[in-house]
């Protein structure tokens, strides 16, 4: 019997000995980190840090961000952030959830940036010296655009600028300065380090970088009372790149603003840098530019109205202000204002075209009575800037109209007008939510009003009203170019000026910048009628230190609790929470939130 | 009693076969003895053994419960056994008439009792260790096991995750111990480990099943080692037995109805509280309804067909009558009576060389749902067979199939759709949106617009060899395989609420898992010097787990009647994904069983589980346990005490482990992400897991004490028991600020803690010579869990909701609603003073604790509000038997968890919502805000949706009918027993939702269960 168990015992040892590698783990459907120690890997890893600038096109959240809560923009009746964002209620503090996500997909971003710029220093001969050089200059932009977003954002927040593969949880807030000057390090060294074009469209190039490094020098140059570690030097320097920029000739205005817009017209010779969106919702990590959903107000319910692609689906999350409608634009010569915002609808549902009836005073004509109000295919909703006295009947006066007619005194926040720039007829379906336009971040027209201002600012307004033609000429009607009709029944236009140009009405001369009671508020206008709903608004109002005074003039719904703190959103909980040591709160949220 | 013990254990292994196996001996008249053997009730027992003491002849009763047992000398003990029932023994002096009345015991401390790698004598056991007969678990119809042990088994928390067909339970044995890693036991079935826990449990057709044992304590779990940590559930599954053939057939057909319903409000209801939220706007200015105002309303006037609707309330003069308002129930043309059934055919038979048993089982189950569907389909084959003296095999193997109609969700729309609306248009279609408002969506498109369907297919095979190599060493090689194939498809058609007109979409995946296991063991058993009783047990094992998946997610499918068969027809490929998963385990054990005196009892044991997924050069653990036990009854001292049958105190202390690592989690992984430059695609591969080389399991240090009691002829009987347990190197996803660019890490830190009591007690309260008997079974347990220490030592961690001395997960920590601010002077004040630090409240509005005062609600008003662990749950099982009639009933009780009801609530005047008092001007509620057209919905409406979800329930109330004898001769059926049943009729809760446990949303309501059932014999 002790045999038995002597030889069971060494078959037993046996099994165990020859069974050593049994325990390896091969790891076959994922992809270690090792993968950074190549070019592929660095490819690889390059794409992903692209990533993060997709999002603030992909989400509801960045749209009302950077829009809501500004003199331009309000919400519509389904804005799903309206107390916190427009009404700057309570409810905007750290734990203001979807604060968390945008923090985050920034921070991923410069982890991803910080990885590869480690990895691209270590891979040696494994990669092309010229390679190498241009993808430095990649991950430099695109870490400095991140930080750029944050520290508008948030101010203070901690600057992370090489990778870490293990725990930490000790993080210090930096000096704003000491993040202005990271991404000005950063940024300069994109300029020196990219292409003027690439091969790849889409990845960023020399002139991506002049123009980033124009916008934050403008940023930090525009304090005042803030503290960015802005230096005397750096309003020269915003009008010095951006005049690399502008005389580089890579870029040209598109001549007509419209043509910006042409869903077809992605590609076009004004576009600086623009996150990409493809046609494969797959490649966009079944993801897209879905801010073609955020401006569209409830078209579809009225007679004679059916939902369709080419006129979106309407969310009615934003919707502009009154500022925006009656004062922002010289409505009657600026182009811009009816190529931005659509007004009218052609009738696209023949089963639901209303019918002339009697409603209180209004009696139609009996030849009429009874019959459809219009045809398909003609104006079935007419959105207008007027404004009918109290005391109007108003019940008849819409029923007297041949089509849904919507003046201000029938807008609310569900009726309005709609900006059309991110409108995407070519989503498969009406209902949709992906998109496939690219997201534009930097144009030309924003580097000539970068110029612009810096210019101005210096007191140099000669120069800097020559910058500001170059986008005001395009603004105005061209000579033969048909108005709207808006022009001679409402906007107080000559029928017989309809296709006179505009232009020289639009230009202005050093004089008439001079003479303003304030540049820069001109200048944040004009960046307001050119750049609307371009997601620029909230930082160009912070950074000029005019949110609070805009928000109480323009926007009823935050006029109330807009406060001087405002001009930063609240730290996450979430990091605030997870920090490990924590400092005392004064250190860790901005003021105004705890 | 010794003497029957040293008897029993000589023949320890081989009872089984011994007690079953009938020997045809020829009948000699003068050396006869002859009987029959009747339960307490006067029922014939039929298969009791009969044997003769000391000597290898034993015969079993027949369908009369008669037996002839001839003898070969004329005095001898006879000895009567038969599973569930105390067995007596007689002397006889052949020739004999001896009639014997057995009477069914709760503790038969005689009973054998399936433990790890092995079996033991009740009255052996030095662990805790539960056990479960076939017969409790029949009395419950229910889709899993599981569900059939619920109240049974102190110490075991069961809880039913949902109410669609084929959902599953949540088990937990002792609470929860772990943050991230599992809770849920370790499944063994017919010795098979299964890999993937409670998700595999419902493949296992109830009926097929013996016993359940529930391991509980570190000494019955630790030979498990690092899969032991959760508890073990071991499923012994029926095997054939010597003797007659018995074909047997056990079925049910049952209809279920909801337990209860959500109330919404009708369509006049509606149309009140869209006109309130407009009044609270200022819109609606009529203080009652108002036909012109009504006309004014968008949300009437959108759609004129409810304008319509809602005009029919008023008369020519403009009274308004609400009964006269029309409006359409959503919620009752989305259910349906649901229906459950169960057949299944047996046939058990065999010899004293082979011996089987087959089965067939079909279980449907429509349900409540319009839509949802599950059914199951089961083979089993269990065969045993002796190749001669020493060497025998035995193999199980069940086919399984199983295909679930998910459905989808459309209780959760149909609440909030507009009564006012109807579902269709002039034309009889289904229309998009009802009452024309975008937002709303026509739950009735989904019934044929979705389909979510997946098949499972399943082989569980063990075979297993083993030899009597001397007396008392055997050799077992155990074979274990179990494949399981998955498919899931999903189909959304473009006239379906997810799709609302875009391209219809569909999905085809699936998975395949493969586990197999190879076992080598040594058992010895000796007694020496008549007092020194040994048994050892060895184990070497390999186990290997391969799970692979894949799947392919596509949009635009050309032909909806396709389906998710023909994704290649799609004009765009969303996603398609494939992954492969392995990994190996080593083991080691040992144990050592040893008695004294058969009092004084002893094991130890020791196991050493090696693992692939852990990092290089710290892949093995050891998991050592030891236990103690004293029969206090054996003792010289308590054999005055004449009332005490058994009397046992046992005490163990042990380490498990809770291997729930995943693959791979040690090395990091990178995460894809594509990106485009203009349309060329750039596969993307972004920093995704962080890499920790230092993980590992988690180990479970257990002590118990428990007392096994047997009173007053066993009429009094159960078990006492406390445990206390910490778990350490607990795996937490630790929360990181993701600066770092990282959101958390997999770590090993922290400590839990759990402590406990459990009671089972059994008494037989009536047991009269009239045959009626009344027994009933309570048990209770309490289980409070802790965290001890975090990765910062004793410091919260709000971070990630972890706190000090509370359980590890499922703890609330929120702000406070105390009420509804009113319009009275004291709460104008007290909102200025809140509104002046940029709140905007308002009479009508919610009110939270302003904990700190200082009028501003932040984040330091958080409280920690309560947890969703029970403080105690208990089970009480009736039993009622009298001349053939049988009645049970089980009531259980969870008390003292807190649970989320989130009701959605808009307040907004916009969708349908449950029937509330919410607050108004007229009617202030303090219970909830006011509607208001305004906002998209009221400020801290979700702290208002915690509540306790203690409960009451009535689990099932079963009255059975056997048939006399005389009946069943003449049906030719050697049993026959007809059944009513309804199960789960009845809850008693505070909660003001569908169910406290699985309902806690609008997902399916939680069923009741009216059937009829048969189980016969033949």
């Amino acid at each position: 019997m002790n045999a038995v168990i002597k030889y069971s015992l060494a078959a037993l040892l046996l099994i165990i000995a020859g069974c050593r590698r049994f325990l390896d783990e091969k790891v076959v459907s994922d992809i270690s980190y090792s993968h950074y120690n190549t070019q592929q890997g660095i490819e690889s890893g390059v794409a992903a840090a692209y990533n993060p600038i997709r999002y603030q096109f992909e989400n509801e959240f960045c749209a009302s961000l950077y829009e809501l809560g500004t003199d331009m923009y309000w919400d519509g009746r389904d804005a799903s952030y309206k107390t916190q964002l427009n009404r700057y209620e309570a409810t905007l503090n750290s734990t203001f959830d979807p604060m968390y996500d945008y923090w985050s997909n920034l921070y991923k971003g410069i982890n991803r940036a910080n990885t590869i710029l480690e990895a691209l220093g270590k891979i040696g001969d494994g990669m092309p010296e010229a390679l190498k050089k241009i993808r430095t200059g990649e991950m430099a932009f695109l870490r400095a655009n991140y930080y750029f977003q944050l520290v508008q954002t948030f101010g203070r927040v901690p600057l992370v600028v090489v990778p870490e593969l293990g725990v930490r949880t000790e993080f210090k807030r930096a000096a704003v300065a000491d993040i202005y000057n990271q991404i000005i390090t950063d940024l300069a060294l994109a300029t020196t380090n990219l292409p003027a074009t690439q091969t790849d469209y889409g990845r960023a190039t020399q002139g991506a970088a002049w123009h980033a490094l124009a916008l934050v020098y403008l940023t930090r140059g525009s304090a005042v009372n803030d503290q960015r570690g802005q230096k005397a030097t750096d309003i020269d320097s915003a009008a010095y790149y951006a005049d690399q920029v502008i005389n580089s000739n890579r870029y040209k205005l598109v001549a007509d603003f419209k043509d910006l817009w042409d869903i077809n017209n992605q590609k076009n010779s004004e576009v600086i840098f623009a996150a990409q969106f493809s046609k494969t919702q797959l490649y966009n990590n079944n993801s897209g530019n879905r801010l073609h959903l955020f401006w569209g107000m409830t078209y579809d319910l009225k007679p004679g109205m059916t939902r369709t692609t080419e006129y979106g689906r309407p969310w009615n999350r934003l919707r502009p202000t009154n500022f925006t409608i009656l004062q922002l634009y010289d409505r009657r010569n600026d182009s811009r204002f009816y190529k931005t915002y659509q007004s009218y609808w052609l009738c696209n549902n023949a089963a639901s075209i209303p019918k002339w009836e009697k409603v209180g005073a209004f009696t139609p004509p009996a030849e009429l009575a009874g019959k459809p109000k219009f045809a398909f295919g003609d104006t079935s909703i007419w959105v207008t800037v007027e404004q009918w006295p109290a005391g109007t009947k108003l019940d008849s006066l819409y029923a007297s109209r041949p089509y849904y007619y919507m003046p201000m005194n029938r807008q609310d926040n569900a009726n309005f007008f709609v900006l059309r720039k991110h409108l995407d007829p070519t989503r498969p379906g009406f209902n949709d939510e992906i998109g496939f336009r690219d997201g534009v971040l930097y144009r030309l027209a924003e580097t000539y009003l970068i110029a612009a201002e810096a210019y101005g600012r210096k007191g140099d307004f000669a120069t800097a009203a020559e910058r500001l033609n170059e986008v005001r000429k395009r603004a105005a009607y061209k000579d033969g170019e048909m108005k709207p009709k808006d022009y001679w029944l409402i906007e107080g236009g000559d029928y017989a000026d309809r296709t006179t140009s505009t232009e020289s009405l639009m230009t202005v001369t050093a004089g008439d910048l001079a003479a303003l009671p304030s540049f820069v508020e001109f200048m944040l206008d004009e960046r307001g009628r050119e750049l609307n709903g371009e997601q620029k608004r909230w930082f160009d109002l912070t950074r000029t230190e005019l949110l609070v005074d805009r928000v109480k003039k323009h926007n009823t719904g935050g006029a109330n609790n807009v406060r001087p703190h405002h001009k930063f959103r609240p730290i996450p909980q979430n990091h605030i929470d997870r920090l490990d040591p924590v400092g005392p709160i004064e250190e860790e949220q901005n003021e105004g939130y705890y | 009693m010794k003497e029957l013990c040293c008897y029993m254990m000589k023949r320890a292994f081989a009872m089984y076969c011994l007690l079953l196996l009938t020997l045809p001996v020829p009948a000699q008249d003068n050396l006869t003895v002859k009987g029959v053997v009747k339960s307490a009730t006067g029922e014939p027992l039929p298969l009791v053994t009969v044997s003769v003491k000391g000597e290898n002849n034993t015969v079993t009763t027949d369908d009369h419960g008669r037996y002839v047992l001839p003898l070969k000398k004329a005095k001898a003990t006879l000895l009567f056994t038969y599973t569930g029932y105390a067995s007596q023994q007689h002397d006889v002096t052949a020739p004999a008439t001896l009639d014997i009345t057995l009477a069914a015991t709760q503790a038969n401390m005689e009973s054998i009792v399936v433990i790890g790698y092995g079996t033991q004598k009740k009255r052996d056991l030095t662990g805790s260790v539960a056990s479960v007969s076939a017969k409790d678990i029949n009395a419950v119809a229910a889709t899993n096991v599981v569900q059939a042990v619920q109240g049974r088994v102190a110490g075991m928390n069961i809880s039913q995750d949902a109410w669609k067909p084929g959902a599953g339970s949540t088990v937990r044995i002792r609470g929860s111990r772990s943050i991230t890693a599992s809770n849920d036991p370790l499944y063994i079935i017919d010795g098979n480990p299964m890999s993937r826990g409670n998700v595999t449990i419902n493949d296992i057709n109830p009926s097929d099943i013996e016993s359940i044992e529930i391991l509980k304590d570190a000494s019955a779990t630790a030979i498990y080692g690092s899969r032991g940590a959760n508890g073990v559930i071991l499923i012994t599954t029926k095997r054939g037995k010597a003797g007659k053939t018995t074909i047997s057939y056990d079925g049910y057909e049952g209809i279920q109805k909801p337990l209860r319903t959500i109330d919404v409000w009708n369509a006049a209801e509606y149309a009140d509280y869209v006109r309130d939220a407009y009044r609270a706007t200022g819109k609606y200015t009529s203080p009652t309804p108002d036909r012109q105002q009504d006309q004014d309303l968008n949300q009437f006037n959108q759609d004129p067909y409810v304008l319509e609707s809602v005009l029919m309330g008023y008369d020519d003069q403009g009274n308004y009558d609400p009964s006269k308002v029309r409006g359409f129930d959503w919620m009752d043309a989305v259910t349906q009576q649901g229906s459950i059934r169960s057949h299944q055919l047996s046939v058990r038979g065999g010899n004293d060389k082979t011996k089987t048993m087959i089965s067939a089982g079909y279980f449907g189950n429509k349900g409540l749902i319009k839509g949802m569907d599950y059914t199951r389909y089961n083979i089993r084959v269990n065969l045993d067979h002796n190749i001669n003296d020493w060497l025998k095999v035995s193999t199980s193997t069940v086919l399984t199939r199983a295909n679930e109609q998910a459905g989808s969700n459309l209780y959760v729309l149909a609440r909030q759709t507009n009564p006012l609306a109807s579902p269709w248009n002039a034309d009889g279609e289904l229309v998009l949106n009802p009452g024309n408002d975008p937002l709303a969506l026509n739950p009735l498109l989904d019934i044929d617009g979705i389909v979510n369907d997946s098949r499972k297919d399943r082989v569980i095979s063990n075979t297993n060899l083993e030899a009597k190599i001397v007396d008392g060493l055997r050799f077992r090689m155990n074979f274990g395989y179990d494949y399981r194939t998955a498919r899931d498809g999903s189909f959304q058609s473009t006239r379906s609420t997810a799709r609302a007109g875009k391209t219809p979409w569909a999905r085809y995946g699936g998975n395949s898992g493969t586990d197999i296991i190879l076992e080598n063991l040594l058992f010895y058993d000796k007694t020496l010097w008549n007092d020194h009783r040994f048994g050892i047990t060895l184990l070497q094992s390999i186990q290997t787990n391969r799970f692979e998946t894949f799947a392919t997610e596509a949009q635009g499918l050309p032909y909806e009647t396709q389906e998710f068969y023909n994704l290649g027809s799609a004009t765009e490929i969303l996603s398609t994904s494939s992954r492969l998963e392995k990994w190996q385990m080593l083991s080691l054990m040992a144990r050592i069983n040893y008695a004294f005196k058969g009092k004084y009892l002893l094991t130890l044991t020791g196991r050493r589980d090696g693992s692939s997924v852990l990092a290089q050069g710290s892949k093995y653990q050891f998991f050592p346990s030891a236990a103690l036990a004293w029969r206090i009854s054996d003792e010289q001292f308590m054999q005055d005490l004449s009332f005490v049958n058994e009397l046992k105190l046992r005490t163990s202390y042990g380490k498990t482990g809770n291997a729930a690592i995943g693959p791979y989690q040690t090395q990091g992984s990178l995460s894809l992400l594509r990106y485009v430059w203009d349309e060329n695609v750039m596969i993307g591969y972004a920093p995704g897991t962080m890499p920790n080389p230092y993980l590992s399991w988690e180990t479970t240090a257990q002590a118990d004490v428990g007392l096994d009691f047997s009173f007053f002829n066993n009429r009094i009987s159960g078990t006492i028991e406390a445990y206390h347990s910490y778990t350490t190197g607990l795996l937490m996803p630790r929360k990181l600020p993701i600066a770092s660019g990282f959101p958390e890490v997999l770590t090993n830190v922290g400590k839990t803690r759990n402590k406990g009591i459990e009671l089972t007690l059994s008494t037989v309260n009536f047991d009269t010579k009239g045959g009626f008997r009344w027994n009933t079974t309570v048990v209770f347990s309490r289980n409070k869990e802790a965290i001890v220490e975090l990765v910062n030592g004793k410091e919260d961690d709000i971070g990630n909701n972890w706190f000090i001395g509370y359980p590890a997960s499922n703890v609330f920590y929120d702000q406070k609603v105390i009420g509804v601010w009113q319009n009275n002077t004291k709460d104008m004040e007290e909102m200025a003073k809140f509104n002046a630090n940029g709140h905007n409240f308002k009479p009508g509005t919610i009110r939270l604790a302003d904990k700190n005062g200082d009028y501003k609600i932040t984040t330091d008003d958080r409280y920690l509000l309560g947890s969703r662990r029970p403080d105690w749950t208990g089970g009480i099982t009736n039993e009622f038997a009298y001349k053939g009639f049988d009645c049970s009933f089980q009531f259980y009780v969870s008390q003292g968890a807190m649970g989320i009801f989130d009701k959605g609530l808009q307040l907004n005047g916009r969708q349908n919502m449950l029937d509330i008092d919410y607050w108004t001007p007229d009617k202030p509620s303090d219970k909830y805000p006011m509607a208001n057209a305004g906002w998209l919905g009221p400020d801290y409406i979700f702290e208002s949706y915690y509540q306790d979800v203690s409960y009451v329930r009535l689990r099932y109330v079963t009255l059975g009918y056997s048939l006399p004898a005389m009946v069943r001769s003449k049906l030719k059926t050697s049993s026959l027993r007809v059944y009513v049943s309804a199960q789960n009729p009845w809850l008693h809760s505070k909660f003001d939702g569908l169910d406290p446990e699985g309902a806690q949303g609008f997902e399916t309501p939680s069923t009741k269960t009216f059937m009829i059932g048969i189980n016969a014999a033949f």
